[in-house]
């Protein structure tokens, strides 16, 4: 891996920097596998959830929150995204912020020049389990935060009767572009909250003040992180058109489609999580040495 | 890490394979099945001339394959109505009706099933233009089997292909006979599910007449008797439409609306009606009158 000795002042090499690493050195892509594997297993569950045996147990739960009618193809498939998206919360909680705290342990070994095995990386993130879970809590609060302000805006626009002027346009862009504010959210809140992990494992800190070390930074490093963290995030906007575009032609689409458009997102997802945190730990990495 | 890739590989689709066998011959894999090949036929049932036999034959034996293979899919029979419906959209009336007559001999004891059958060969004889033969058809269907949902809706169906026609004499006549067919219903049949369809029916068959103070009536009576039903909000709209639009009488939807509050207070629905009745003061105190040929489209 590049050495930190370089300064990341410009935020396009820090990503091609991030870019070529994973390329250079595959073991930091290797918790990611682990998430995408955990997803992958629990999207097949939930593809299931509505035949035996699964039906058994998640029967009575989608049949008490989204009716009987849920349970019966294609319906089932329709729900199936949603469902999904409700236990990658769960996973990223209980898991995936942990595997990304693995990540960051692999990439600060090998920018040490140090071999790591995916192992020695789990025995080192463990006894920070319980602040990476904080951490991923805190992360998701205020991602549902933001979120909630956007809905209580986006529900007053909706409000607004003209459809010319000033007041019509406010409503047009409000409105209309609703996918494309929350996919800015989510950018905004990840550059937020950027460092809080490496901080934890790599310094070593509790929570509260791994929290004020990320904010520290962030105050000299903001607009880096930001530009690093939304540039491999363009790589979901294919995602968010095709699953746009889906939803837009219900009458003449297999249901699966929906499905194969979320394992799609897994993937990508994975990719932009792989650069985004090779990036920002890579930039943290040289911001301790520089500092 | 190859191995940790080809390991979870080989585990989803192990997963994959597992859950998809358990539950091979299940109902799940019957709706799928019949989904699809309602899909195919949804593509080619308003182009009959141009789409070739073939076609049909394979949508049938799609549907065929489903009844075969799966012989306790609960919704067996209708899977086999729905066959039926590929010949009726191949205009072969005739192997149609065969199709539905089938689901006689091979459900003898339920009626809800039979009653659909024949009303699938009513309208088989009507699309061919035999409307007497139609007719005697759906007699049969009020005549034996009165407690089903086709069995209900036929009077009122009457009316509608008046109706539609253009012959409005006999429609009236036949709103009539549903009006008193459904009170009669309603009457006979106190505390029973099919008590609170019948008075929907009576509502409908009222409005259908123009007959709007009986309707407002029937709908009134309909939401006094049947306070928890989840078709409230749609039986309050059509109140407020009827009242407002067509009988331009603010008070008669008021009163209906506090006669439901004195005698349900503290339901749910007590919230909205004390805000539909203060938007309909409102309107009266305006003069607000809604011409019902002057909605924008």
């Amino acid at each position: 891996m590049e050495s930190t000795k370089t300064t990341f002042r410009d935020p396009i090499t820090l990503v091609k920097t991030s870019f070529n690493a994973l390329i250079n050195h595959p073991i930091i892509l290797f918790p990611f596998f682990v998430s995408v594997f955990i997803q992958l297993v629990v999207l097949e569950f939930l593809y299931f959830s509505a035949r035996f045996p699964l039906v058994v147990f998640f029967g009575p739960i989608i049949r008490r929150l989204w009716g009987e009618g849920f349970l019966h193809y294609p319906l089932n498939i329709i729900l199936l995204p949603k469902l999904f998206y409700y236990a990658q919360l769960f996973v990223y909680i209980f898991i995936g912020a942990f595997l990304t705290a693995v990540a960051a342990l692999i990439i600060r070994a090998i920018n040490n020049e140090r071999k790591i095995t995916f192992q020695e990386a789990v025995r080192e993130a463990v006894p920070y389990y319980i602040h990476i879970f904080t951490a991923s809590l805190i992360f998701l609060g205020t991602l549902k935060g933001f979120y909630a302000v956007y809905d209580i805006i986006f529900k007053r626009a909706l409000l607004i009767r003209s459809k010319v002027g000033i007041f019509g346009f406010i409503k047009a862009v409000l409105v209309g572009g609703a996918p494309y504010y929350q996919f800015f959210i989510a950018i905004l809140v990840t550059a937020l909250f950027a460092f809080l992990i490496p901080v934890i494992v790599i310094e070593r800190k509790k929570i509260f003040a791994a929290l004020i070390e990320n904010f520290k930074r962030l105050q000299r490093l903001f607009i880096i992180v930001f530009i690093a963290v939304f540039l491999p995030m363009l790589l979901y906007i294919p995602v968010l058109l095709l699953r746009n575009s889906v939803s837009s032609s219900e009458g003449i689409t297999l249901p699966e489609i929906h499905v194969l458009i979320v394992v799609v997102g897994v993937f990508v997802t994975l990719f932009i999580d792989a650069i985004a945190l090779t990036a920002v730990t890579t930039l943290y990495l040289a911001d301790s040495e520089k500092t | 890490m190859k191995k940790f890739i080809g390991i979870a590989f080989a585990t989803l689709l192990g997963l994959f394979i597992l859950f998809s066998l358990f539950d091979w011959r299940g109902n799940y894999r019957a709706e799928q099945i019949i989904w699809r090949a309602n899909k195919k036929l949804s593509k080619v049932i308003n182009t009959p001339e141009t789409t070739p036999d073939k076609t049909f034959e394979d949508i049938a034996n799609d549907f065929r394959k489903a009844i075969k293979d799966f012989p306790h899919y609960p919704q067996r029979a209708r899977v086999q109505i729905q066959m039926g419906g590929v010949y009726m959209a191949k205009k072969d009336f005739a192997k149609a009706r065969q199709v539905f007559e089938q689901v006689f001999k091979d459900y003898p004891t339920n009626d809800v099933f039979k009653s659909e059958a024949l009303v699938a060969i009513g309208k088989t004889y009507e699309q061919e233009g035999s409307w007497l033969k139609a007719e005697t058809a759906y007699r049969k269907v009020i005549s034996d089997y009165p407690l089903t949902e086709n069995g209900l809706a036929m009077p009122l169906y009457f009316g509608n292909v008046y109706k539609q026609r253009g012959a409005r004499e006999k429609a009236n006549n036949a709103y009539k006979d549903a009006a008193m067919y459904y009170g009669k219903m309603a009457e006979q049949n106190q505390g029973k599910p099919i008590e609170f369809r019948a008075m929907q029916l009576l509502a409908d068959s009222y409005l259908a007449l123009e007959d709007w103070n009986k309707g407002v009536e029937a709908l009134g009576n309909l939401l006094l008797t049947f306070p928890g039903s989840p078709a409230i909000g749609q039986t309050v709209q059509a109140i407020n439409i009827v009242a407002v639009i067509q009988l331009k009488d603010y008070d008669k939807a008021q009163a209906i609306y506090e006669s439901f509050m004195k005698k349900y207070p503290r339901h749910p629905l007590d919230k909205i009606l004390k805000k539909v009745i203060a938007g309909l003061k409102t309107l009266k105190e305006k003069n607000v009158v809604i011409n019902p040929k002057a909605t924008p489209k």
